[in-house]
């Protein structure tokens, strides 16, 4: 057995998105999606591959369960890609921040977000895919290939950051529901595709334009065909802008099955669920889009500021924009010990929604003074940053290193938790790591 | 003396507080105590029961939450005793944290602990 695990680690750090496919697509399995559902599945496979199971439920190789993430790291290995499962059913993992060092994300550390069942392996086809454009503002309404769509339209590659609207929500109280995210439902891969603001322009909308929203060919948790499990969108002039894509390709292979396959909508800097995977229905439409998880307190906070735990009606939530400024120290990894007397290097990344980052402080002392790091020009557009810095210890004891990044209109992150919102969203306030350092 | 009551009243604390010492059941990782079977078959058959067992909040926000579920994601109506039922386990095993404005840094997230607290070589 410990060669087959072995067989599965090595499968993940070579190709994340075979080793997905291998062990939640459906060819190599003969189960059903039911099967899948229903959570037996995934422990079925794993089982059948070797996979570890540490919690006696479902755990596919190369995933770390919470309750084992928060152990003494018994999966401790070189180069090894270890997300952590929040959620199987459905399937939701995210990445400790030390695995996101890598200045573009690769596939095995992007983190997963599923608001219901992605459609199976095989119903993904590159070659059938068809995208339908329609909605009440679509002058032309039409059906395009995945073929018909990259020969049309030119091609643009682009580093773009995506982010879940509830990063950071597990620290929220009082608490909010939804996936306790912690700092790791956040990537920016490089993704190829062609503009939205082309294809929009070849189909054409009327001024009666307002939304361009999605619909994907995942289905709903409860099996309801009636019902999407999400359905979301843009204002026209968010899809207009030059890096609001349809992509195909991730890191410059086809895009993983978790992650949109065949094709996906790619809206940089705002919730990620804007950017709506398995892309099968592009509408425009004549209103404020109203699908799933468009209303309510869904990827919405108060209007104007609240209390914490205060109840708030659903006319007084508004839909989130931009994302807020953030960082993440991704090295050295949070609780090392340091050897006293040497500066210690400290780098990660700074993203600000719609915006450029333009400093990034880092705090040995809990935030009573801050030093500048060095931070780097975005790639693009919408790309994250990366910042550096060296910081010398006082003396031996325990210290927090706190990364505050600042945009380019002048906002910065908040040492304590930002406005509490019913759902948990928003959760901008500075990274933290623990160094002991001792002689 | 006073030191000595806030170490009683930490002790009080973490045993009110769901532990290692709880019974979990290892299907579902619920904690077995009076409700539980109610809420492995009503919550369990759309969803994972992770979603429950990550979960803290207060009696009223787990109602909110199965309002949410029963208008929105096609979760049946309960009978008035098995909601109560259910609403009693949540509650009681699964509470908001205690309140805060930022909690420490999560103990996975620590250095490793000294062999001596507070004495440093």
């Amino acid at each position: 057995m410990s060669d087959d695990k072995k067989g599965i680690r090595a499968l993940y750090a070579e190709d994340a998105a075979e080793a997905d496919r291998l062990l939640w697509g459906r060819e190599s399995h003969p189960l059903s999606r039911r099967g899948f559902l229903r959570g037996s599945g995934l422990a079925a496979m794993s089982a059948a591959l070797g996979g570890l199971i540490p919690f006696a439920s479902t755990m596919p190789g190369g995933l770390i369960p919470a309750a084992l993430a928060q152990s003494d790291e018994p999966f401790a290995l070189p180069g090894k890609d270890g997300l952590t499962v929040l959620n199987d059913r459905p399937v939701n993992a995210e990445t400790p921040a030390h695995l996101l060092d890598d200045e573009v994300t690769p596939a095995s550390r992007l983190f997963v977000r599923n608001n219901g069942v992605p459609p199976a392996a095989e119903a993904v086809d590159p070659a059938l895919w068809r995208l339908e454009i329609g909605g009440e503002a679509c002058r032309r309404p039409m059906i395009l290939t995945l073929d018909e769509l990259k020969e049309r339209f030119e091609h643009h590659t682009l580093q773009l950051q995506i982010e879940c609207g509830g990063n950071g929500r597990s620290e929220f109280h009082p608490p909010a529901s939804g996936n306790q995210w912690t700092t790791g439902a956040i990537g920016c891969p490089e993704w190829t595709g062609v503009r939205l603001r082309d294809v929009l322009e070849h189909v054409g909308m009327t001024d009666e334009a307002v939304y361009v929203a999605y619909e994907g060919a995942d289905t709903h948790l409860s099996g309801d065909p009636s019902k999407r499990p999400i359905s979301r969108g843009v204002p026209v002039a968010k899809a207009h802008e030059d890096e609001s894509l349809l992509v195909w390709a991730m890191n410059g292979e086809p895009l993983p099955l978790l992650h949109g396959a065949p094709l996906r909508m790619l809206c940089a800097g705002w919730p990620a669920s804007v950017s709506g995977k398995w892309l099968a229905r592009l509408l425009i439409r004549d209103r404020v889009h109203d699908g799933a998880k468009m209303t309510g307190h869904s990827y919405r906070v108060p209007c104007k500021p609240v209390a914490p735990g205060a109840t708030v009606a659903d006319e007084d939530m508004c839909i989130i924009e931009s994302m807020p400024v953030k960082s993440l120290i991704t090295q050295p990894k949070s609780g090392i010990v340091h050897p006293a007397g040497k500066p210690l290097a400290v780098r990660g990344h700074a993203w600000a929604g719609d915006l450029a980052v333009s400093e990034v402080h880092t705090s040995i002392d809990f935030g009573a003074t801050w030093q500048r790091a060095s931070l780097g020009a975005p790639v693009n557009r919408l790309a994250w940053q990366h910042f550096r810095t060296r910081v010398r210890f006082p003396q031996e004891g325990y210290y927090e290193v706190w990364a505050r990044a600042r945009d380019a209109e002048g906002r910065y992150q908040p040492m304590v938790l930002p406005g509490w919102n019913p759902r948990g969203y928003l959760n901008n306030a500075c990274h933290r790591i623990a160094v002991r350092v001792s002689a | 003396m006073r030191r000595a009551s806030a170490a009683i009243l930490l002790i009080g604390f973490w045993a009110a507080a769901p532990s290692a010492a709880a019974d979990i059941d290892s299907e579902t990782g619920l904690i077995r105590a009076p409700g539980w079977e109610q809420v492995r078959i009503h919550c369990g058959s759309c969803h994972s029961h992770k979603l429950v067992t990550a979960q803290r909040a207060d009696r009223r926000t787990w109602l909110g939450i199965i309002r949410w579920m029963q208008e929105t994601q096609n979760l049946w109506q309960f009978e008035p005793a098995t909601e109560e039922a259910i609403l009693d386990y949540l509650a009681a095993n699964y509470p908001p944290r205690p309140d805060r404005r930022r909690a420490a840094i999560p103990p996975h997230l620590m250095p490793p602990p000294t062999a001596s607290p507070g004495a440093s070589r």
